[in-house]
C-alpha cells in the first residue's frame, strides 16, 4: 500500500463537550491514519468515543457545545478542523461521505428513494435530466436494488434496502473515504452479512477507504484491515486485524475478545411426567390492517400463526428469528397483553379468555423483562419504588418488610442496596437491566419472559447479564422464554429453541439439535450468517 | 413522592438554571409576583376604612371587623362611616386613625371632588376618577387582583378537567378516544363568546357563575396535549412492564404517565392564564361579566371608550392590562424554554 501520504491523518485529536460548568472529555489525544483503499475499524463499547471521533472528522458535532482543545485532521494534506465552512461542505458527501446506523431516520420519509440519491449527486456535480436518471439507475444497480425501487418511498423499503439506498447515496460521488457508523447494527444477521459483502465489493471496485465504527467484533473480523480499540475516549491498541485477534497486547482488548457468550445452559433435571408450566396450542394473533368500511370483513395480518409451545419448570425456551417474525408478539400474547386465538395453559389454568382483572392474580407468576433498559424504567421513580411496585400490588407488606425485600433482591442481582434511593438515569445500561431483572424476580415468579434482554448491551455486559440469569434460574427453578435475534446468546442459555419466520414456528427442537443439525434451509442460513467468521 | 430526592432535582435544577438565565422571564416573574402579592393586600393599600383606629386606649381594625358608629361615640347603630369628617373628628378627639396610602376603596364614591367626575389625576386621586367618582388607582389594584385570582382559578379548574379527560382518552384509546375527540371538536366549534353572553343574560352572573360557565368551555384547551402524551406514554416499555406486573390502570396513569404529561401542561399554563384574563376583560367590557360595581378592568376599558375626553381612564386600563399580560407572556416563554428538553443545553 502507498505509504507516503495517508488519505486521512488524525493527529492528537481531542474533543470535549462543555455543558454549563461541566466538561466531558469524549476523545482524548487520538491519532490514527488511513491509507487509500484501506479499511480501518474503530472498536469500543458504548460511550468510548468512537462515534464522536467519526463525527469530528466532518465537524458534524453540536458546536460550540463540542470543541476541540487540540488536534489536527488532515485529509489529503488539507487541514479539516479549521477549514472554512464552504470548503468543508464541498468535501462532505463528495470526498468523504458517511452512512449512519439507523437507515429509517437517515432517509427523508417524504421523498422518493431515487430523488434522494439524485439530490446528493446534484449538490456536487452538474448532472441533469437523463444523465442524472442514468446515474441513479447505475448506483441502484451497484447496491443490488431493483431499479423500479427508485420510485419507492422509504417506508416501502425493508431495513436492508434502506441501508442500501444510504450506501448508494454515500458512494454517489465516488468518495475517497466512506465513514460507516455502525452500518449494520440495526439490521438482521442475514441482511447484515449481505450489506457487509456489498460494502466490501464496492470498496474493491472503487478503491475507496472505509472508516468503520462498530462495537461488533465479528463484523470487524470480516471486513477490516486494521483495528483501533478505544476505551474512555483513548486509544487502547492499534494493530492489523490478524495480529489483534491472534495476539492482543492489552488486557482490555483481551477482555473484549473473550467477551463472547459461551457456556452451556443450566443443567436440567428431566424427571418424566413433569407437567409444562406454560403451554400453548394453535396460538394465533391477528392484527387488523387498513381501514374497514361498514360490514366489510377486516383485512387481517397474521402476526403469529398456530404457535405450539411448551415449557417445563426450570427450562429455558429460546425464540429466535429476524425482526418482524412475530417473536415479541408471541410473548405479548402469552402475557395476555394482546388478544389471541387458541389455547394458553398456565399453571393448569386456561388463561386464553382471561381479562385484565382475572389475570391480575396470575401476574406475579409470569413476569417480563424488556429489551431497552433505558425505556423500561420509569425515569421519575427511584429504584426502590420501581422494584417494589409489583409487591404493592400482589403482597400485603409493611413498608419495612418491603424495604428489606428490595435490599435482598438488589444484593441478589449484584447491585449495591444503597442505590435504591437513586434514579434510573444515573445507571449504565447493564445496571438498568439488572434493576429490571430485580423488579421481575422480586415477586418470585415461576416464569420470566425475556424479550431481547441483552440486545442493547455491550458484549462484555451481555455475558454478565446472562451469567446472572443462569444463577437465578439455578437458585429459584425459574423458567425462561428467551427471545433474541442473537443466536450466540440463545445457544448459551436455552435448552429448547424455536425458530420463527413470518409468524410461523418453522423449526423447533432441543438447542443442541437446532444449532448442530438444522433441518430447514432458513435456519441454516441464519446460523451461517451469525456464527461464521468470514463473509 | 415526585420531588422527594435531591438526586432527582438534578434535572429540575438544570431547568431552574435555564429559567434563571432567561433574564427577561426571570425578572418578569419576580415583578409579577411582587405586584400580585401587593394586590393581595389591596385592603391595606387602598381602602375607605382606616387600617388601625385607636380610641380611648383600645385598638380597632375596621378592615377586618365592622364597628357601629356608637363605638366611637356617634349616634347610629350602623357601621361607622370613616370617610365622614364627623366620625373622623369624633375619633381624633380621643385617639387617632392610621389610614392606608390611598383612602378610597374600589367602590367609594368620592363626594368632595374639586371638578365634576371623571376628574383628572391629582394629588388625591393619582390616576384620576371615573365617571362615577370612584378612584381609578384603587379600582386598578382591586381589578388586577380579581383578574389574576379569577384566571388562576379558571386555569387550575380547566387543567384538572382537561388533564383527566386527555388522560382517559389517550390511555384507553379506541372508541373512548374516538368519541371524546369528536365531542371536543364539536364542543370547541361552539361560538364561546356568544354562548357566554346568552348564558350570562339568563342567570345573573356572580363571579362563581362566571367561573363555572367559562370552565365549561375552557377545559378543552389542554386535552390534546395531554392526550398525545398519554398515547405515547401507554406504549412505553415501563408502562408495559407495569401492566405485566398487574398494576391497575389508574395507578399506571397517575404514577407512570402523568409526570410526563405534567411538563407539557405546565408549559401551556401561563398562556391559558393570559387567555383567561383577556376573556374576563372582554366580557366585562361588553357588560356581561362581573356584577355591576365590582372592580373590573374590562369596565374601566369601557369607561375609557365612553369618556374619550378623559384620557386617563383609557390609558390606565391599557397600561395595567398590557403590563399584566406582557409580564405573563414573558414568564410563560421562560417556563416553556426551561421545560423544553430540546432547547436546554
Amino acid at each position: 500500500m502507498n505509504k507516503q501520504t495517508p488519505l486521512l491523518a488524525v493527529n492528537r485529536l481531542s474533543t470535549d463537550f462543555i455543558q454549563g460548568a461541566s466538561r466531558t472529555r469524549a476523545v482524548i489525544d487520538l491519532s490514527f491514519e488511513i491509507q487509500p483503499g484501506e479499511t480501518l475499524a474503530i472498536v469500543g463499547e458504548s460511550g468510548s468515543g468512537k462515534s464522536v471521533t467519526a463525527h469530528s472528522i466532518l465537524r458534524l458535532l453540536p458546536y460550540p457545545v463540542a470543541h476541540h482543545p487540540s488536534g489536527k485532521i488532515f485529509f489529503k494534506g488539507k487541514e479539516l478542523l479549521n477549514i472554512n465552512p464552504n470548503k468543508l461542505r464541498s468535501i462532505r458527501g463528495n470526498n468523504i461521505s458517511m452512512i449512519f446506523q439507523e437507515p429509517l431516520t437517515a432517509l427523508n420519509p417524504l421523498h422518493k428513494a431515487g430523488d434522494q440519491i439524485g439530490e446528493v449527486i446534484n449538490l456536487h456535480k452538474q448532472l441533469r435530466g437523463e444523465a442524472l436518471k442514468q446515474r441513479i439507475i447505475e448506483l441502484l444497480d451497484q447496491v443490488d436494488i431493483p431499479t423500479d425501487k427508485a420510485n419507492a418511498y422509504p417506508h416501502e423499503l425493508s431495513g436492508g434496502q434502506r441501508q442500501r439506498i444510504m450506501i448508494a447515496m454515500a458512494i454517489a460521488n465516488e468518495p475517497d473515504l466512506l465513514i460507516a457508523d455502525e452500518p449494520t447494527t440495526a439490521l438482521d444477521v442475514t441482511v447484515q452479512a449481505q450489506i457487509l459483502k456489498l460494502l466490501k465489493n464496492i470498496q474493491q471496485r472503487m478503491g475507496m477507504a472505509i472508516l468503520l465504527i462498530t462495537h461488533d467484533l465479528s463484523v470487524v473480523k470480516k471486513v477490516a484491515d486494521r483495528v483501533l480499540v478505544m476505551q474512555h475516549g483513548k486509544q487502547v491498541e492499534q494493530a492489523d486485524t490478524q495480529t489483534l485477534f491472534t495476539q492482543p497486547q492489552q488486557d482490555y482488548t483481551k477482555s473484549l475478545l473473550d467477551a463472547e457468550p459461551s457456556g452451556d445452559p443450566v443443567h436440567l433435571d428431566l424427571n418424566n411426567g413433569q407437567k409444562p408450566i406454560l403451554a400453548s396450542k394453535g396460538l394465533s394473533v391477528n392484527f387488523e390492517v387498513g381501514k374497514r368500511w361498514f360490514f366489510q370483513k377486516p383485512r387481517l395480518f397474521n402476526a403469529v400463526k398456530n404457535a405450539d409451545i411448551s415449557i417445563l419448570p426450570g427450562e429455558t425456551l429460546g425464540v429466535v428469528g429476524e425482526s418482524g417474525s412475530g417473536k415479541s408478539t408471541l410473548a405479548m400474547a402469552l402475557l395476555r397483553m394482546v388478544d389471541s386465538e387458541g389455547d394458553i395453559h398456565f399453571l393448569d389454568q386456561a388463561i386464553n379468555q382471561y381479562d385484565q382483572n382475572t389475570m391480575r392474580p396470575l401476574r406475579k407468576d409470569i413476569q417480563v423483562v424488556f429489551q431497552d433498559p433505558f425505556g423500561s424504567l420509569s425515569p421519575r421513580l427511584c429504584i426502590a419504588d420501581i422494584i417494589s411496585e409489583g409487591l404493592k400490588v400482589h403482597q400485603d407488606l409493611s413498608p419495612e418488610q418491603r424495604e428489606q425485600k428490595v435490599i435482598d433482591i438488589l444484593q441478589e442481582v449484584d447491585l449495591d442496596p444503597a442505590i435504591r434511593h437513586r434514579y434510573p438515569h444515573e445507571f449504565s445500561g447493564g445496571q438498568r437491566q439488572r434493576i429490571a431483572i430485580a423488579r421481575a424476580v422480586i415477586l418470585e415468579p415461576k416464569l420470566i419472559i425475556l424479550d431481547e434482554p441483552t440486545s442493547a448491551l455491550d458484549r462484555s455486559i451481555q455475558v454478565q447479564v446472562l451469567e446472572l440469569l443462569k444463577n437465578l434460574q439455578r437458585k429459584h427453578q425459574l423458567s425462561y422464554i428467551f427471545i433474541s435475534h442473537d443466536l450466540q446468546v440463545v445457544r448459551s442459555i436455552s435448552h429448547h429453541t424455536i425458530v420463527m419466520k413470518a409468524g410461523e414456528i418453522i423449526e423447533s427442537g432441543t438447542s443442541e439439535a437446532i444449532f448442530n443439525r438444522p433441518r430447514q434451509s432458513y435456519t441454516k442460513n441464519l446460523l451461517a450468517a451469525a456464527l461464521s467468521s468470514s463473509l | 413522592m415526585l420531588f422527594n430526592s435531591d438526586n432527582f432535582s438534578a434535572i429540575n435544577q438544570r431547568r431552574w438554571l435555564t429559567f434563571k438565565s432567561n433574564k427577561r422571564g426571570y425578572y418578569s416573574t419576580w415583578l409579577f409576583l411582587l405586584l400580585f402579592v401587593l394586590s393581595l393586600f389591596s385592603e391595606f393599600i387602598a381602602n375607605d376604612k382606616p387600617i388601625l383606629v385607636s380610641y380611648e386606649g383600645s385598638y380597632y381594625s375596621p378592615t377586618f371587623f365592622s364597628y357601629p358608629e356608637t363605638t366611637f361615640g356617634g349616634d347610629f347603630e350602623t357601621e361607622a362611616e370613616y370617610s365622614d369628617p364627623f366620625v373622623v373628628d369624633l375619633i381624633n378627639e380621643k385617639g387617632w386613625l392610621l389610614w392606608p396610602v390611598v383612602p378610597y376603596s374600589y367602590d367609594t364614591h368620592i363626594a368632595d371632588l374639586p371638578s365634576p367626575a371623571p376628574s383628572p389625576p391629582s394629588r388625591q386621586n393619582w390616576l384620576g376618577t371615573d365617571d362615577q367618582a370612584r378612584d381609578v388607582f384603587a379600582r386598578v389594584i382591586y381589578g388586577f387582583r380579581v383578574s389574576v385570582l379569577f384566571a388562576l382559578a379558571l386555569t387550575l379548574g380547566s387543567s384538572v378537567i382537561g388533564v383527566a379527560a386527555g388522560a382517559i382518552q389517550g390511555y384507553y384509546g379506541g372508541t373512548i378516544d374516538l368519541l371524546g375527540q369528536r365531542f371536543i371538536e364539536i364542543w370547541s366549534g361552539l361560538p364561546v363568546l356568544f354562548l357566554l353572553i346568552i348564558l350570562s343574560s339568563i342567570i345573573t352572573p356572580s363571579i362563581w357563575w362566571l367561573l363555572a360557565i367559562m370552565l365549561v368551555f375552557s377545559w378543552t384547551q389542554l386535552v390534546d396535549v395531554v392526550r398525545a402524551e398519554f398515547l405515547r406514554g401507554r406504549n412505553l416499555e415501563y408502562v408495559k412492564a407495569a401492566r405485566a406486573m398487574g398494576v391497575s390502570n389508574s395507578v399506571i396513569m397517575f404514577r407512570h404517565i402523568l409526570p410526563n404529561a405534567i411538563v407539557a401542561t405546565l408549559t401551556y399554563m401561563p398562556f391559558i392564564l393570559t387567555g383567561a384574563i383577556t376573556t374576563l376583560t372582554s366580557l366585562d367590557f361588553l357588560g356581561f361579566g362581573l356584577p355591576p360595581g365590582s372592580a373590573s378592568l374590562g369596565e374601566l376599558v369601557a369607561q375609557g371608550k365612553g369618556n374619550l375626553h378623559a384620557g386617563w381612564l383609557g390609558i390606565s386600563a391599557f397600561a395595567i392590562l398590557s403590563i399584566m399580560l406582557t409580564l405573563l407572556v414573558f414568564v410563560g416563554e421562560a417556563v416553556r424554554d426551561a421545560l423544553d428538553p430540546r432547547l436546554a443545553q
